[in-house]
């Protein structure tokens, strides 16, 4: 059975490649069809789901990887199931949603082709067991994500926000990437099993904390924790199956799962407790809060996901078994009721054509099965019984009134969002399904019988599992177990029941309950008071200063590539020199033997001075004088007096050569000159004392090196092989001809094909403009 | 007699070109030759592959005296990619190069720059190099003017001018080390080098202007203007050639050079080479994200990306050694498709400006896919060639103990995916902005209708680096062994001097 789901993982991806193809093929049904398989998926997921054999098992398949530390081993434990589950199941009921939802829109191609793969690299990511390839998924999700956000990329908005969710989410992936080599290479391994069969313990290294703060960045990025929650809202833009997804079952709650798959390695520590749990407080409270100032049923329900998502990491940190139950438990009943309550938001949206909870009402009587579904989605959402929510709210009390160190803060957050839940619940269920005062009435595009059947089947189908589960949730309980065993490393017996008997979380859940009605009947007053609060942070607004940020980060990118790439051709030369004559001169300061080359000077002869000071006037002149045909024909002095020297040194083969170089290159620059405007002076004084102290500054630095050149021949250099060889085995009897056509004759061809292209280019380069003039002639 | 023939290819191609300039088929004659050439570097490959290292003593003079060419791992490595590379741009030229450019010797000159780029990869000494330095330059500097645009010849002297100091700087540091230890011979010199025990510091002026030049040829901070300023000028495909071949010959021969000479001087050299690495990949990235235009933002990123390869290198360890090589292997394809899909956008709508472009995605989705898969591997994200390089490269800075170094990297590698986010978005995501007329140059109408050869060079470049990605396991491989050689060069140097 595992072969087999993981071969429909695999199947996953590759019809995910394929969609391009078998659109065509499968025209409208297209989404039904893709559907088959997560649901296929799903179907082995649950055989496997309760044939787990005992708590402490774990089925491990090894497959293919990129490098033999990157494998994609599959890892199927409690865990795994949990997520794989609800990602394959909510993903199919997706698939089979949008073939009715999306069926008007243009690039639905483009849609299922990245909602698949979006699909397989969620399920890749929770059945990884190896840490490099949860961090390829990861990286996959976001991508992937970036594309289902930005699906309406014509307009401005989808594409900021889609910019928005992978920029962030692309930064904490990187930031897991680092922490996972860091403790890959700690451990010395990146297998997730080998790392529990050890128990190996991170909390006592000295990079503990850089890990901690690497995981908990990627974390809230993906899981939209404060303070990085802000792209969320933004991912609105995508269509909203997308949403439905994305909110219940994946991207969002990876960040939950790597906590809970890290919780062995990471967790435990005082940082962990302190900083999950403060970071999912805030945003727990915060996403309520906000929630309860939204008109757009969409928006309320994002932040409603914030919420959840906030108290997911929050009751994660606590790390206690209460805790962590609660966190499983929380998870499927969010999933299940956000799925449901998006995919009834969409199909509100498509049949009535808005989503404001202002004009929106009665729908109760005009859309009774859409109604029922959401109402028990909101149930849940409020945690009443019988639906699982109410198991999952318990729970969660019961986990904060256990850490009696902590209660003082997480419980009156806790309740405190809690309310503002029910508020919410009471309220969208008041104003959507109920209300018809003072609204005008809404008419509906078709009435819900014309529907089709599947459009509705997926809220339904999540309400229905919300409900058999809570009924019936000791189906959980083996797996749960399971799970709980590889987060906690502990064996602990998991008793799920709708009914605890009369306690103090039951006190608590019944005083929220109150609270939360009580908000509701006062939800003018209050609802005018957050929409102030709101409208005051709104100038903080995250979003806006995120984009903020990216401008004032271009503008400063631009001012400062303007200041290095700027142009002037000299200031590079410049640059080139300054960074050159740096160097050496560093080097030959920090030389052992000081920098002042005393030591190597041989004494000169007379007749070399003379030569070396007619040379050097050469070069004075052609500084100085104020025509080019003068300072061509000084600098020619010059080079006729290196040859002079090499004479003077015995190579008479150089010295002609450079003669004859000094001539012809003399020769052509009075015949380009010719043609050049007359000499100006364009630069300022200050500017010209500048080049000066440049070029002094190079040339001494070149003299230095010269002089500190010691010549120390070490063995026999290879100058004197080739003067023994050259008429022995070379048979010629000047050194040079035979090193360059013989000994180095490659060099030489080098140097021909040098010249001959540079002919050739020359020939090419004034034939090209012949032609352009004749052309426009 | 093989390591010689990717010199002499080339050669024989720029002779026949010369011979039959006006021949109608020489597009075609090319593609066919450089995939010949492909060929032989397969071939070089699997042969070095068998045995560590092959190498040819030019006239059968024996090594410190005649001049060795040489292939090991890595320099067939990159004369199998150059190749690769070289390939694609061909095919792609046929369809996207005007006929006046390709009559004028496009062909030839480009065959000029693959032999001075073979012969760096397999030169075994230092004149040697320097000479296929020249060959390069000036075959490159040709093509960056052919066509003679005004734009084009401003680019092209700054191009020519920055890198003529580069070669200044390389002889004069040849010079200066023949001076001192009488031997041209890459062996050779490494060999001296060890009897010293520690390097003397009289070498060291030397290696710093040899280092400048390679330096300036790989497009380091700070020796890295003449590369934004230039390769925006001339016709996409030849930017492509160039992005893919010019600057990594440079850090190759840096690579070499460091681990036959520099490192043998650690303590100095190290740090340089690191904080250069580091400053090229910052200044580089934050550049490129600053630009607006298509090919700009992909030059600027150049110099970021042969930061990392640096980078690698100065961890000089077996594992960033091989890093640096898959990772400069990966930059070479990934880039050059990158640039090759620029060409293609330009061929359409005859300019590059980021602003004024837009609906690439929903009017040519073959493209957008290319284009995804080569920025974004560039980007370094899974599962694409880039990632695996990134990868490696920051777990060699781990285990290497230069942590902050390779966080460095890490953002870096954030940033890069910013700016490929930004053309992604202007350029193929959004609407064409409706108050911009866009023209198209008439002087282009000279290139051919057709995009066939255009989307094969650039789709077999995109299966590439989708493979290299995938199947990254044998490659890294390969990169690990051609590292730990590089690390001892003791086995490079016996087989030069003594045939072992």
């Amino acid at each position: 059975m595992e072969q087999l789901a993981i071969v429909l993982i695999g199947l996953i991806f590759l019809m995910g490649l394929m969609v391009p193809l078998l659109r065509p093929l499968f025209k409208n049904y297209t989404g039904r069809i893709l559907a088959l398989v997560p649901f296929a998926l799903f179907g082995a997921l649950t055989i496997l789901f309760f044939t787990l054999p005992d708590q402490t098992s774990r089925i491990i398949e090894t497959g293919f990887g990129f490098l033999p530390e990157m494998q994609f081993t599959f890892r199927i434990d409690g865990v795994s199931l949990i997520f794989g589950m609800m990602v394959s199941g909510i993903g199919g009921l997706v698939l089979g949603y949008s073939s009715f939802y999306m069926a008007k829109y243009a690039g639905r191609t483009k849609f299922y082709f990245f909602l698949v793969l979006f699909m397989g690299a969620m399920l890749g990511l929770v059945f990884a067991d190896n840490l490099l390839a949860l961090f390829i998924f990861w990286e996959l999700t976001s991508i992937t994500s970036f594309f289902l956000i930005g699906f309406d990329h014509d307009k401005e908005k989808p594409r900021q926000a889609s910019l928005q969710a992978l920029l962030l989410t692309a930064f904490g992936g990187l930031c897991l990437l680092f922490a996972v080599i860091l403790i890959g290479n700690l451990a010395g391994t990146y297998s997730l099993s080998e790392l529990y069969d050890k128990g190996f313990r991170f909390g006592a290294h000295s990079d503990y904390h850089l890990v901690f703060l690497l995981v908990s960045v990627a974390v809230a990025t993906k899981s939209a924790q404060f303070p990085f929650h802000f792209w969320l809202p933004g991912a609105m833009n995508a269509p909203t199956p997308i949403s439905a997804y994305l909110h219940s079952a994946t991207m969002v709650n990876a960040g939950i799962f790597l906590l809970l798959r890290l919780n062995p390695v990471l967790g435990g520590t005082i940082l962990w407790k302190s900083a999950l749990i403060l970071a999912g407080g805030i945003t727990m409270f915060i996403g309520a809060f906000f929630a309860l100032g939204q008109k757009d049923l969409k928006r309320i329900l994002a932040f409603t996901t914030i919420s959840a998502l906030g108290t997911m990491v929050m009751l994660i940190g606590m790390n206690t078994s209460a805790s962590i139950k609660a966190a499983l438990i929380f998870f499927i009943v969010h999933g299940l009721y956000k799925g449901g309550l998006f995919m009834v938001a969409g199909i509100i949206d498509k049949n009535t054509g808005t989503r404001d909870i202002d004009k929106l009402g009665g729908l109760l009587k005009t859309m009774p099965i859409t109604s029922i579904a959401g109402i028990l989605a909101l149930l849940s959402m409020s945690g009443l019984p019988p639906m699982l929510g109410f198991i999952g709210k318990e729970l969660i009390y019961d986990a904060k009134v256990q850490i009696p160190e902590l209660s003082w803060l997480v419980i009156p957050l806790g309740v405190a969002a809690n309310m503002m839940m029910v508020a919410i619940s009471v309220l969208v269920f008041y104003e959507i399904f109920l209300s018809r005062r003072n609204k005008k009435p809404i008419a509906l595009k078709q009435p819900e019988k014309r529907l089709p059947g599947n459009f509705l089947a997926g809220p339904v189908a999540l309400a229905l599992v919300g409900l058999g589960l809570g009924m019936a949730p000791g189906w959980l309980e083996d797996t749960m177990a399971n799970a709980m065993y590889f987060i906690q490393s502990e064996v602990v017996d998991i008793d799920l029941a709708l009914w605890h008997g009369f306690n103090q979380v039951l006190l608590l859940s019944i005083f929220t309950v109150a609270m939360g009605v009580l908000i509701f009947v006062f939800r003018r007053p209050i609802g005018k008071l957050v929409r102030i609060i709101i409208g005051w942070t709104d100038q903080y607004h995250l979003p806006d200063h995120f984009n903020k940020l990216i401008k004032n980060y271009l503008s400063f990118a631009g001012k400062h590539t303007n200041r290095i790439q700027h142009g002037y051709h000299r200031y590079y030369l410049m640059t080139f020199f300054a960074a050159t004559f740096v160097l050496v001169i560093y080097q030959l300061f920090s030389a052992d033997d000081g920098w002042f080359p005393v030591k190597q000077v041989s004494p000169l002869q007379i007749h070399v001075i003379v030569v070396l000071l007619v040379a050097m006037m050469g070069v004075i002149f052609a500084i100085f004088t104020k025509s080019r045909i003068s300072a061509i024909i000084s600098l020619g002095v010059l080079g006729y007096g290196i040859s002079v020297l090499y004479m003077l040194y015995g190579a008479v083969d150089l010295a002609i050569t450079q003669f004859l170089a000094e001539t012809v290159i003399m020769v052509i620059f009075v015949m380009v000159i010719y043609h050049l405007p007359d000499f100006a002076v364009l630069s300022s004084k200050k500017s010209r004392v500048r080049d000066a102290l440049i070029a002094a500054g190079v040339g001494v630095m070149i003299t230095l090196i010269v002089l500190k050149a010691r010549f120390i021949n070490l063995e026999t250099p290879v100058s004197e092989f080739f003067a023994e060889n050259s008429f022995l085995e070379g048979h010629g009897r000047n050194i040079v001809n035979v090193i360059l056509v013989d000994f180095r004759a490659l060099d030489t061809l080098g140097e021909i094909t040098v010249l001959g292209l540079a002919a050739a280019g020359v020939f090419s380069l004034l034939r090209f403009d012949l032609k352009d003039k004749n052309t426009k002639k | 007699m093989i390591t010689a023939l990717p010199v002499f290819l080339p050669l024989a191609f720029m002779i026949f070109a010369l011979l039959f300039r006006h021949y109608h088929g020489r597009e075609y004659i090319a593609v066919a030759a450089s995939g010949l050439n492909v060929l032989l570097s397969v071939f070089l490959v699997f042969k070095v592959h068998q045995t560590g290292m092959i190498s040819v003593q030019m006239g059968d003079w024996p090594a410190p005296y005649g001049i060795t060419l040489i292939a090991d791992r890595f320099s067939a490595l990159m004369v199998l990619v150059a190749s690769i590379v070289f390939m694609a741009a061909m095919a792609y030229s046929v369809h996207s190069l005007d006929t006046r450019r390709k009559s004028f010797g496009f062909y030839m000159f480009s065959f000029g720059i693959l032999m001075g780029v073979n012969g760096s990869f397999l030169a075994g000494d230092i004149f040697n190099l320097y000479v296929w330095f020249e060959v390069m330059l000036m075959a490159s500097f040709i093509l960056m003017s052919h066509g003679g645009d005004r734009n084009q010849l401003e680019g092209s002297i700054k191009y020519l001018i920055l890198n003529l100091i580069s070669s200044f700087l390389f002889v004069a540091g040849i010079g200066l080390l023949y001076g001192k230890l009488g031997t041209l011979n890459m062996a050779d010199i490494a060999q001296k080098l060890m009897n010293f025990g520690t390097m003397p510091s009289e070498l060291n002026p030397a290696f710093i202007l040899i280092f400048v030049g390679f330096a300036i040829k790989g497009a380091l901070v700070p020796f890295f203007f003449w590369l934004p300023a230039s390769y925006h000028t001339p016709p996409p495909v030849v930017t492509a050639l160039f992005a893919g071949l010019l600057t990594k010959v440079g850090i190759y021969s840096l690579i070499r050079f460091y681990t036959l000479f520099f490192h043998q001087n650690a303590e100095f050299w190290q740090p340089l080479v690191l904080l250069v690495a580091v400053l090229s990949m910052v200044i580089g990235v934050i550049t490129a994200t600053s630009q607006f235009e298509f090919r700009k933002v992909l030059s600027f990123h150049i110099i970021s990306q042969v930061g990392y390869v640096v980078m690698g290198l100065g961890f000089f360890t077996v594992a960033g050694l091989a890093g640096a090589i898959f990772f400069l292997a990966h930059n070479m394809i990934s880039k050059t498709n990158a640039f090759l899909v620029a060409g293609y956008v330009h061929k359409q709508k005859g300019t590059l400006d980021l602003k004024t472009l837009g609906d690439f995605y929903k009017q040519h989705p073959l493209w957008a896919v290319f284009f995804f898969i080569s920025a974004f591997s560039l980007a370094g994200l899974p599962p694409l060639s880039g990632f695996i390089g990134k990868y490696l490269l920051i777990k060699a800075g781990i285990e290497a103990e230069y942590t902050i170094i390779a966080l460095i990297a890490l953002f870096v590698g954030f940033f890069t995916l910013f700016s490929m986010v930004k053309i992604w978005m202007e350029v193929f995501w959004k609407k064409t902005p409706e108050n911009e007329e866009i023209t198209i140059k008439k002087e282009q109408n000279e290139i051919p209708e057709n995009v066939r050869w255009m989307t094969w060079a650039s789709g077999a470049m995109a299966l590439i680096i989708v493979l290299a990605g995938v199947f990254a396991t044998p490659v890294v491989d390969y990169c690990t062994q051609a590292a730990q050689s590089l690390i001892n060069p003791e086995e490079y140097i016996n087989f030069v001097l003594k045939g072992q």
